[in-house]
């Protein structure tokens, strides 16, 4: 779309979400806000959570791989089609990166919600972005992003960049198909999982070499562009805090960013989307080292897991944002209108167990809970009741919290992980009050390899005597109320039990 | 009247001193606790002992007490899972793919050896010896699907 060519506006009536879970549950509450209907898309298993009965309308995908589901565009185009819609948000994941089916869904006539199918691609691939951001002026890690993917010519390359090295699928992102590499004789084992981890995640085994920094910092600019050529940044945030190369805290400000290094940031992040002509909201990613100096890692060209940090410090509703520009819209501010005002933080709520190697685990959500606190938001994809499968990513819900300070932020987001609990399934949730609570994370020591650093810091605690004896009167005054002596099974709780139960079978009409 | 519970799979002893509707009076490991029950409701309570209010959550045996969870069960239910022993076996924490086996039967491992590679939930998984020891049985080859908490090595 050239700058200064005419921009036809044209309003969204229906938007079909191509995703699931807590993210078309949020993208559905804006579309209401806006007076916009939406449609849902769904698989046999997942009949009874609650993105398949949210929106206005919904369509089953049928059984089977994601293949079969969430990534066959031809079906969602069709159910897209045949319902009436007129636009597609794509979300996160799945195919929010796939320049084919942003193409397919422009050529079947709808409204993309995303950037054109030319950034996709340009961005999307790891190599011809580096290349692209270079032309540009903008700083990126010395690596080698060939096409000789052979063994020993990588290895020859990883010697040459000097040790640590970080293999990387081409096609990657979420760390699948990742691996640091501290000596050469480790080369080989990890050049063949980063691989078949590859092919596994993206059906495409090319992989990259970069030079391994190692106390960097992850920080990322939020960028949103309308189609007149207004390109503006949404300042930073910080997502250092990472296991399994996926962040788990993310918050804006980032303790580390000055004022200075903010301009200069947002500058480069500026200087990209004006570069490339970009469309909508992306995330462009950073990573920062000690001495100050910023690099650019790669630029995510969707809606990202943690834009409510954004949201909570600007204000804005980005999914808001997306829409407005999708309907050819002007962006209605100027950059100097933008404040990010008090400290937000974000964590990930993950069905996994953190005190052993993060082993994603399954179960029944008996319990979600709800919080009491005010500025503190739970994008939650499931209701008590629901089963979390292997089918999916394990992420159960995101909480955030505001707060003028980033400790009210830290000490608010403790109270609400004490209230949202996700009884049944084992979470992360202990873990993550364990890293707010850390006096390191309150002064913002917070580096990439912050779960590693402070492992030991990290571990459970031995609760006290006192906990003890108050988990017992519980059980004291619990087994009273069932009517059993000794038997602490709730009643109260049995009967809400039964009420999911019976209900199951009506929601699988 | 003295009580049993099994708290985190440890057996705790209490001797219950008075109690009413909304107040329990008990002894535990020498020392004397007063709680009061203050409200109750959607399966949640609030205690208060000493002056200080703590939030309950609770959903069947699970208790979550001021932020941190407890499994609280009664002592017949749970001695089975108390008596787990390890036999040596390698289970599969969660259904998944093996994607890759890095030992062969007789190859001697100590704990922490990495015994094979499992994909669940899109992610690689190294599962590790538990104990030190000779490969007896490899039970699974190369791409089978497994089911969670199966077996998947013998070491002995």
């Amino acid at each position: 779309m050239k700058n200064n060519s005419k921009v036809e506006v044209k309003k969204i009536n229906k938007i079909l979400i191509a995703n699931r879970g807590e993210i078309a549950l949020r993208i559905i509450q804006t579309a209401r806000e806006m007076g916009i209907k939406t449609v849902t898309i769904f698989t046999e298993e997942e009949r009874g959570l609650p993105h398949c009965t949210a929106g206005d309308e919904a369509f089953c995908l049928g059984a089977g791989s994601l293949k079969d589901t969430y990534l066959n565009q031809a079906k969602i185009i069709e159910i897209a089609r045949s319902c009436g819609a007129d636009a597609v948000h794509p979300g996160y994941g799945f195919l929010s990166e796939k320049s084919s089916f942003s193409k397919l869904v422009t050529a079947s006539g709808l409204i993309f919600i995303g950037p054109s199918s030319e950034s996709i691609d340009l961005m999307g691939d790891k190599k011809s972005s580096k290349i692209k951001i270079q032309e540009l002026g903008v700083p990126s890690i010395p690596g080698y992003h060939g096409d000789n993917q052979e063994m020993s010519h990588l290895c020859k390359e990883a010697c040459r960049l000097g040790f640590p090295v970080l293999i990387k699928a081409s096609a990657g992102g979420g760390g699948k198909g990742m691996r640091i590499v501290n000596f050469e004789s480790e080369f080989q084992s990890a050049f063949e999982g980063a691989k078949r981890e590859a092919l596994n995640s993206f059906g495409d085994d090319t992989v990259l070499l970069e030079k391994y920094i190692t106390s960097p910092r992850h920080i990322e600019i939020q960028v949103m562009s309308d189609k007149h050529g207004n390109h503006f940044h949404l300042f930073e945030r910080e997502c250092s805090i990472q296991r399994r190369y996926q962040k788990i805290v993310e918050e804006s400000p980032s303790p580390a960013v000055t004022p200075e290094l903010r301009a200069q940031m947002t500058a480069a992040a500026l200087k990209i989307t004006s570069g490339i002509n970009y469309i909508g909201a992306g995330t462009i990613e950073l990573i920062l080292d000690t001495d100050e100096k910023f690099y650019f890692l790669e630029m995510n060209t969707r809606l990202q897991v943690e834009h409510p940090v954004t949201e909570m410090v600007t204000g804005l509703d980005l999914v808001r944002l997306q829409i407005l520009v999708a309907q050819g819209e002007k962006l209605p501010f100027k950059q100097e209108d933008l404040k990010q005002a008090g400290h937000a933080i974000e964590v990930r709520l993950y069905a996994e167990d953190p005190d052993n190697d993060f082993l994603p685990s399954i179960g029944t959500i008996k319990k979600i809970g709800k919080s009491t606190l005010l500025h503190t938001r739970l994008d939650c994809g499931y209701i008590d009741g629901n089963e979390v499968t292997i089918s999916f990513d394990p992420m159960l819900a995101k909480l955030i919290s505001w707060g003028e300070t980033r400790d009210l932020a830290a000490d608010k987001l403790i109270l609400a992980l004490n209230e949202i609990v996700f009884i049944g399934v084992k979470t992360n949730r202990d873990y993550l009050k364990r890293i707010l609570s850390l006096s390191e994370y309150r002064q913002g020591i917070t580096f990439t390899n912050f779960v590693k650093t402070y492992e030991d810091k990290l571990k459970p605690k031995k609760k006290t005597k006192e906990e003890i004896a108050l988990a017992i009167a519980a059980a004291l005054f619990s087994s009273k109320i069932n009517g059993h002596n000794g038997n602490p099974a709730n009643g109260e709780i049995k009967k809400s039990a039964d009420v999911w139960s019976s209900l199951s079978g009506f929601r699988n009409i | 009247m003295k009580k049993q519970f099994v708290i985190d799979d440890e057996i705790v002893d209490v001797e219950v001193v008075d109690e009413s509707a909304s107040f329990v009076l008990f002894n535990f490991e020498g020392e004397e606790y007063s709680v009061n029950l203050g409200a109750l409701q959607d399966g949640k309570m609030v205690l208060n002992m000493k002056g200080k209010n703590r939030p309950v959550i609770l959903a069947d045996t699970h208790y979550v007490v001021d932020g941190q969870e407890f499994v609280i069960d009664a002592p017949r239910r749970s001695r089975k899972k108390i008596k787990s022993v390890d036999h040596g076996q390698m289970k599969s924490p969660m259904p998944g793919k093996i994607l890759k086996i890095l030992v062969k039967v007789g190859d001697e491992v100590v704990a922490g050896t990495p015994i094979l590679v499992m994909e669940a939930m899109k992610m690689e998984h190294t599962i590790k010896a538990s104990k030190a020891g000779t490969v007896l049985q490899i039970h699974f080859k190369e791409g089978d699907q497994v089911a969670g908490g199966v077996e998947l090595v013998n070491v002995k």
